[in-house]
């Protein structure tokens, strides 16, 4: 199995959440993303699991805060007007973009099929290494591990 | 001039997003449907014909529960009376195989997600060329 201490998966990793955060929220991260054991307490978590080319799964924790201002950027609307369902939707579908944007780097001829991404409770978020990239007002954190069919 | 567009998307934010980004590239629309899969996409397209609504484009997502983008496009091209409604796909999913496999089924177009909204105006207004904003 392979994970984020991979260099390459690393790289595209770092890659993909710069892309992802540019082009649909306008941001991008504060200081350079770092490895870590842990994960920001207070997370917004989902995971998206994904087969073809490669099998594995993509788990995502964005700090509430973060979160929203996040999901108010991408819906045009002030921070104050969003609700736990936008929070939630917004970070399901940043991990399923941070999948495709990931994955495609590493196998871009290859198959990719993205499993519907889940939020799931932090608790159930896995042991490190996690790649955390700070933001203006929190913590986005990427675990990612899979295999080669 | 005006166009009516059908959003279909599992993610509520997605929908929006789209939609908005539409508005923001200058863009008018005069009626957007959403659908959250492909099968209430058909139902709702197929309502919208029986009363005489018609349906411009639609932008689609293809990993969806139900009916995937996939499905939507084949249900709508063997349809005597949809399948002439331009499909633009709006995707996580670019991988050469996929796209070519969705071209080939009669997508109009493809944009990959994350996007700038510039790469949905420079797709949109190729199909349209007279859609512009008010």
């Amino acid at each position: 199995m392979k994970d984020l201490s991979h260099p390459e998966l690393h790289n595209a990793c770092q890659s993909a959440v710069v892309e992802v955060l540019e082009l649909m929220f306008f941001e991008l991260p504060i200081a350079a993303a770092q490895l870590s054991s842990s994960f920001q307490p207070d997370p917004i978590a989902a995971r998206a699991r994904f087969d073809g080319s490669l099998r594995g799964a993509l788990t995502l924790a964005v700090s509430t805060a973060s979160c929203t201002r996040l999901a108010a950027s991408l819906l045009g609307i002030e921070p104050d007007e969003i609700d736990d369902l936008n929070r939630l939707s917004t970070v399901t579908e940043l991990a399923n973009m941070l999948c495709g944007a990931t994955m495609s780097r590493l196998e871009p001829e290859g198959r990719l099929h993205i499993e519907q991404p889940l939020s799931i409770p932090a608790a159930e978020a896995p042991a490190g290494p996690w790649l955390v990239f700070p933001l203006e007002d929190g913590l986005l954190s990427v675990f990612i591990q899979f295999q080669e069919q | 001039m005006t166009k009516s567009v059908m959003i279909v998307d599992d993610s509520p934010v997605m929908r929006s997003f789209v939609k908005r980004t539409i508005a923001v590239a200058g863009l008018e629309i005069s009626s957007c449907i959403e659908a959250c899969n492909g099968r209430e996409a058909l139902e709702r397209l197929r309502s919208a014909a029986q009363s005489g609504t018609r349906i411009d484009l639609i932008l689609t997502d293809i990993n969806m529960p139900v009916l995937d983008g996939e499905g939507l496009l084949q249900e709508l091209r063997r349809d005597p009376d949809l399948g002439r409604i331009p499909v633009v796909v709006v995707s996580t999913d670019s991988t050469d195989q996929r796209v070519h496999t969705l071209m080939r089924l009669g997508a109009s177009d493809y944009v990959r997600k994350p996007f700038p909204p510039e790469k949905l105006f420079e797709v949109l207004s190729g199909l349209f060329p007279e859609w512009s904003g008010p």
